[in-house]
């Protein structure tokens, strides 16, 4: 895989770069285990080849998630990470989300957006 | 919220609450796949009782019968002039005085001023026959302090009796007890959980860069480079700089693992100035040099 590969799929994301931003979507009835944010991580920096991102990433996909994957999430999955934008529905993804901001903190700037524009607005100043 | 669907969420909820407060951290209230502010609610109860199942009661946890404050009761009986007629046993230890020390005395010498006219308008002037309010007393040592209490007018003498809850003095406490509470509340980091928490988060978020010397964290974390360290350790049963080392070096194996990056890039990425300096500390810590790492 490298950054040539404008989409990419695995089996619980698709990752697409439009406009300079990375969009990962997962994919519905997603778990947000610690093997799901593992391969999700490991292929996004792969399809990143080294580059710098800021990333939208559209969680409504997620069902449920876990504290391992979460952390692994914050931590790890924050490597070549400008600034994330979270994309999620109004109730249960926002208190889900809000909760892994708020308690396993990720370690780029990370907002949560229940508007598409409003998230791809906060990412324009990370834009080079 | 009336729908049976919803009065079974709610009573796992329940269940779930009284799981935690008997120390089960491991139970789930089954989610519905319905997004409303209940299910919201679920998943967060979920979320909370997996980051305490994992992260502080790891090792279990016992509900001890034991409150940090206690408290006790006295009731003193005032005649009609407000003067202290009879008590409790012991009643006059939440003021620091003997027993007998507070009889025959006016209520007015062991409460404030603004205490004293509060109750004196609602039981003197006003006739209150029973009421609930606070109180500021003065102790033997002239602290003043504010306690909840209860009054009731008796009947015949026009009299009133007031009960007063207050929290347990220490010298209810045995001495071998106190010198515990005295001793834990010294050794005991707890108080410091929220700084070290917040020197894990700034290490974590700055793995990129060289560990500031320790007195600079400790300035920076308020607090001084004896206490930050020895905290720290209690904590994490490591070095600041142990952990700081084990954590980048971790990440830089993650990265060798997953970018195509190169070694001497890795290795800036991860406060190390020097290659050989990384490519040691990496042999050290893995049992294998850097150029072992292949992407796959």
């Amino acid at each position: 895989m490298i950054a040539a590969h404008r989409f990419y799929d695995n089996k619980y994301a698709h990752f697409a770069v439009q406009d300079g931003i990375l969009f990962i979507t997962y994919k519905s009835n997603t778990t947000l285990n610690l093997a799901v944010a593992k391969l999700v991580v490991t292929d996004r920096i792969r399809f990143q080849n080294n580059t710098n991102f800021a990333v939208l990433c559209d969680l409504r996909g997620i069902v449920n998630s876990d504290k391992a994957g979460r952390d692994f999430l914050a931590h790890s999955g924050s490597l070549l990470l400008k600034a994330v934008a979270l994309l999620v529905d109004e109730k249960v993804l926002l208190g889900m989300s809000t909760f892994y901001v708020e308690v396993s903190k990720p370690l780029v700037p990370t907002e949560i957006f229940t508007n598409e524009i409003s998230a791809i607005t906060y990412l324009q100043p990370f834009l080079e | 919220m009336d729908l049976p669907k919803n009065k079974e969420r709610i009573v796992h909820m329940h269940q779930m609450l009284f799981e935690m407060a008997r120390g089960n951290f491991k139970q789930r209230i089954p989610l519905t796949a319905v997004d409303d502010e209940l299910e919201t609610l679920i998943v967060l109860i979920n979320m909370v009782a997996e980051e305490m199942d994992e992260s502080i009661f790891r090792d279990g946890y016992l509900n001890v019968h034991q409150s940090l404050s206690t408290t006790m009761q006295t009731t003193l009986m005032l005649d009609a002039e407000c003067i202290i007629i009879d008590s409790t046993i012991d009643s006059g230890s939440f003021l620091g005085y003997g027993s007998s020390e507070l009889l025959h005395q006016p209520l007015a010498r062991f409460i404030t001023q603004d205490s004293w006219d509060q109750f004196k308008n609602r039981f003197v002037n006003f006739g209150d026959k029973r009421n609930v309010l606070s109180l500021a007393f003065i102790d033997l040592e002239q602290i003043s302090f504010t306690v909840s209490c209860t009054a009731q007018r008796l009947s015949s003498s026009g009299g009133t009796v007031l009960n007063i809850i207050s929290p347990l003095p220490e010298i209810a406490y045995s001495t071998t007890d106190a010198e515990n509470i005295i001793y834990k509340s010294k050794k005991s980091p707890a108080a410091n959980a929220f700084l070290i928490q917040k020197l894990y988060d700034y290490i974590l978020a700055h793995l990129s860069e060289p560990l500031p010397p320790i007195y600079v964290l400790a300035s920076k974390f308020g607090t001084n480079e004896f206490k930050l360290k020895e905290d720290f350790r209690h904590f994490f049963k490591m070095s600041i700089h142990k952990f700081y080392n084990e954590e980048r070096l971790k990440r830089a194996y993650f990265m060798l693992q997953t970018t195509t990056l190169s070694f001497k890039a890795v290795a800036q990425m991860n406060g190390y100035i020097n290659y050989t300096n990384f490519c040691k500390a990496f042999k050290k810590e893995f049992g294998f040099s850097p150029s072992s790492v292949k992407m796959p």
